[in-house]
This record gives structure tokens, sequence and C-alpha cells, in this order.
């Protein structure tokens, strides 16, 4: 009875993955059906790692483990979405499945040190790894909103970046030193990058004037500065001398990331901009121009 | 008895509006961080929740989390939300329910089985019917601690209970002592918090098809069934499950699906304790 529970649910996993990896379009309805069954699937993990936690230790870490992997394929299948217009929009509603689940296993299950940072590591990553891709719709909000929400993203990018340091990235307490260095720059590229496409969309849609002065903006500008490597420039008054911060930040961030084992960082981005052309026709430019050439 | 519930009613303190908006928010189909922070931000009470469950050590966040808006972000938007919401409800159910001789803990575990119910049964009916059920079935009974408190002003706690002793119908005991039964006080307590028309509705027809609009008949007979299954005394006796799989044929719904709700929450209780 419980194997067949168990394989039931690995069906229903497959099934949502494949329709929603299907290059069928669906509607709105059957999306919200979708994303509800995978609300349902990790209820269904939740309470099996509940019961096995107190019947049998063994059987829980290996549920454990199969949990973690089920979370690696939708986290993997977000980043599919990334570059797609109609399903980008899935990534949040995902992403907030997954982390509530995480909350929800700590509530019901007293884990240990070691599961906590694997779990608060993951939370973290999803964080400073996804919250960038989020399209931010500028169309019928006020500027003190938008940039509000742009702090918030910021902010959400931060939280996420220092949980996962203090899980040890996972519990890797071992971990080389280049590794650490490399999520750091994971996280500034992230940043720089949320903060780039925030000023090149502005632009696209208003003028300067309209938000230079902005305490929001201001707010923004000293959060971001607190984290960045480039201390020099600490005295910003323009939106022009925080754009050219943000292109340096984001630059060195790229080229170290593009050393180690990476993918190219300029690429990835390239592709997630050219999903709104228009917008970010400029700051696509650039970044192409930042590209380090191949002779 | 009448004159004395409906002063009760009327002298509830009013709901704070973070739950209005909170209920509106947990609705949306795109849910705006920014949005939701906003709504707590606005009351000290949330605010204080959430965080003091954000610092517990079993979230194991090593910086103290002291901002809302960091508490959303390691905590999830709807996780917060049920933070944000259980506080309030925390709030309200500060009197007891000893009229009829339970806990509050009672009573939660009451209100949370019946989510469990509308997730797992109704969201098998219709998935928009189980979205417009889960606050109604949640809240359905929040009229018991005004109904309990009336009792005990009236001096008829031992004579409420050794009627409930007697029936197995507590909506049936609760309509002769007061006059109304505990659906039709709730309904009256969410009209007097400006609550939507969709929780009034739906929980004040319940046990009272002859008026309910049309548009509600379907969810008070749900609600109904929830309401026998949730019974605050005997959650999920085999009478009951008994009364609520007769009315379900009655009302023309669909037992087996219901029946598989019923032995899915029963075996995972089993096996929690």
């Amino acid at each position: 009875m419980e194997n067949n529970n168990w394989i039931e649910e690995d069906i229903k996993t497959q099934n949502i993955i494949d329709t929603l990896s299907s290059n069928k379009k669906h509607s709105e309805k059957e999306l919200l059906a979708l994303i509800n069954e995978i609300s349902k699937l990790f209820n269904f993990h939740i309470n099996q790692l509940r019961y096995s936690f107190n019947d049998n230790k063994s059987l829980f870490y290996l549920r454990f483990k199969a949990y973690l992997l089920v979370i690696d394929s939708f986290t993997k299948l977000c980043l599919t979405f990334s570059t797609n217009k109609e399903k980008r929009a899935l990534i949040d509603n995902i992403l907030q499945i997954l982390n509530e689940s995480k909350s929800m296993l700590k509530l019901f299950v007293p884990l240990e040190e070691n599961e906590i940072k694997i779990l608060n590591n993951l939370i973290g990553q999803q964080l400073y790894y996804y919250t960038h891709i989020n399209y931010i719709k500028v169309q019928n909000k006020e500027i003190d909103y938008l940039l509000e929400e742009y702090h918030l993203n910021l902010e959400k990018i931060i939280h996420g970046y220092e949980l996962s340091f203090e899980s040890d990235f996972g519990n890797k307490s071992k971990l080389k030193e280049i590794f650490k260095e490399n999520e750091k720059m994971i996280f500034l590229n992230n940043a720089s990058f949320l903060l780039l496409k925030m000023i090149y969309k502005f632009n696209y849609h208003m003028s300067e004037k309209k938000y230079n002065n902005n305490p929001n903006f201001i707010k923004i500008v000293n959060l971001f500065l607190e984290y960045s490597k480039l201390s020099k420039y600490k005295n910003i008054k323009t939106i022009l001398e925080f754009e050219k911060v943000l292109i340096q930040e984001f630059e060195n961030s790229a080229r170290s990331l593009n050393n180690s084992d990476r993918i190219d960082v300029f690429d990835e981005k390239i592709k997630l901009l050219k999903v709104d052309t228009d917008e970010y026709k400029q700051l696509i430019d650039i970044i192409i121009d930042l590209k380090p050439q191949v002779i | 008895m009448k004159k004395l519930i409906i002063e009760k009613i009327d002298a509830l303190p009013p709901l704070p509006k973070s739950v209005l908006e909170l209920e509106e928010f947990r609705k949306m189909s795109k849910k705006e961080p920014l949005d939701l922070l906003k709504i707590i931000e606005k009351d000290p009470l949330i605010i204080t929740t959430v965080l003091r469950v954000a610092n517990s050590a079993m979230f194991g966040f090593v910086s103290q989390v002291e901002t809302p808006s960091r508490a959303i972000s390691l905590l999830g938007i709807n996780f917060t939300i049920s933070l944000a919401l259980g506080s309030v409800i925390q709030n309200l159910v500060k009197s007891n329910l000893d009229s009829y001789n339970v806990s509050t803990e009672d009573f939660m575990f009451s209100s949370n089985l019946a989510s469990s119910l509308v997730n797992t049964w109704v969201s098998k009916i219709s998935f928009d019917l189980k979205e417009d059920l889960l606050l109604p079935a949640f809240l359905q009974e929040t009229g018991k601690f005004v109904i309990s408190e009336a009792i005990n002003d009236n001096d008829q706690v031992a004579d409420f209970q050794n009627q409930l002793e007697l029936s197995n119908n507590i909506s049936a005991v609760e309509k002769e002592f007061i006059g109304f039964t505990c659906a039709r006080i709730t309904a009256n307590i969410f009209k007097h918090w400006h609550l939507s028309h969709n929780l009034i509705f739906s929980i004040g027809f319940v046990e009272d098809l002859e008026h309910c609009p049309k548009d509600y008949i379907k969810k008070a007979k749900i609600l109904e069934i929830i309401k026998i299954l949730c019974d605050i005394r005997n959650p999920l006796s085999d009478q009951n499950i008994k009364r609520a799989l007769h009315k379900a044929n009655e009302y023309g719904l669909d037992t087996e699906p219901l029946l598989q709700s019923i032995d899915s929450i029963k075996f995972k209780l089993e096996n929690a304790l």
C-alpha cells in the first residue's frame, strides 16, 4: 500500500514536470490546477517525512534525500522557465511552494542541525539565484511603489546569500575558499543585474527626474553599497554614477565566475534580457560589449 | 437569551482591518510580497507573532530575523499568511469553551481538521469550491465562544453539558438553549465584522437550506457535512462519520471521495500519534 503511494506520487511528479515542460499552451486555470498539484505533492512528502521520522529513522533519511531530489527537479524546471515569457510567471509560485514546504517540515519535524543547514542553504540559494529573474511590471504603478518593490527584491537576494553563508552553504564546512568566493560573486552578479534591469526599465518607461532624488532610490543605492566590493564609491549622487558602479560590479563578478567552472554569465544574462528586448535593448548592448572577446 | 447573544456580538471588538486585507491577498493568484509586507507592517500583533515564530530555534536562522520583510523572504508568503491569520484567531479565542467541556486546543484541532477535509475532499469536487470554502470551514465554529460565554452568564453550564451528553447533535442543543444555531451566530459575528458575503452566507445557512440563496446551497451542504465530521466534542467519531455519509447521500454528493478523504485523514492521525 505504502509503496503504491510512492509509485503513484512519482508518476504524478513525472506527469507534472512533463506537462509543464511541454510546448503546449496552458490556460490560466490549467496552470493554477498544476500549481495546486505541486502543492499537494509537497504536502505528501512532508507527511511521509513526519511519519517516518517517528517510526523508522533510516527510512526518514532516505525520504529526506528523495525530498531534496524532488526540490532539485522543480528548481531545475524553474530555470528552464526563466527564458520563456509565458511560463516565467510560474517560477515565483513554484519557488514559494518549495520554500513553504521547507518551513512546514521544520515546523513539524525536530530536524538535526545538519538537515536544517541543508534546508536553509536551499532557501537561501533559491533567493539569491532566482530573485533577479522576476519580471516586475511598471504599468499602473507609482514610482514609490516600484522602488519599494526593487528594494524588497534586493533585500531578498541579500537575505538569501546571508542565510546560505550562515548555513555553511549546506553544512559544507570544509569548503574551499574559492567555492565561497564564487557564491559571493553569484550574489553580487545577480544583485547588480537586478538593479541594472531596474535602471534600464525605468529609462525606457520614464524620465530620470522622476526618481533621481527619491528617498526609496537612495535606500536602494545605500543598501547595495553596503555589500559591494567597490568600496571606493561611497558618495554616489546621481543615477549615472550608480549605474557605473553596477556595471563595474557586474563585469567583475561575471569575469570571476567565467574563470571558474560556470557557464558564460554574460550569455546567460543576455538570454534573460532578450525575453524583453524592447525594454532592455540598451542593456543587452552594454553586456555584449562587456563580454570578453575570444581571439 | 437571544438578547444576550445579540449584545455579546455587538460588544465584540472590531476585527482588525489587516485580517480582511490578508484574506483578500490570500485569494490573489499573483501575490506580491510587497503587498503582504504593507499589510503586516500595519499590525503590531501580527509583526510580533511572525518575528517570534521566525526566531524560534526550529527554523535554525542563525542571524536574528528582525524585520517582517526578512521573515517573508525566509518563511515564504503562504506560511507567513497562515502565521498572521493564526495570530489574530489566537487573540480572538482568548475566551474559553468551558460550557462545551472542551479546550481551545480541541477547537483548533477541529478547525484544522475542517481545513484538511476541504483540502482533501472538496478539492476533488472542484478547485474553485475548495478555494471558496477553506476559510468558512476553518472559521464556522467561531460562534461557539459567544455561546459558551452566554450559557455561562446564564448559569446553565451543567444543564447544557448534560444535554450535550444525551444528544449526538450539538446544533440541536445550541438551538434549544440559545434559540439560534452556532452557524447563525457565527454568520452574525462575521456580519458585525463586515466580512465577505461568501463567508457570511456560506456559514449562515448551514442547517437552514430552506432559506438559503440558490448560489450558496452547495456550499452550505458541504459545510454541514464538514461540521458533522469536525464535531468539537467527537471529531471523526464512528457515529458522526455515519451521519456525515448519510447526509452526503441525502444531498446527492458522491460519498466515495468523502470516505476516501476520511480514511486518509484518519490514517494520518493514527500514524502521527
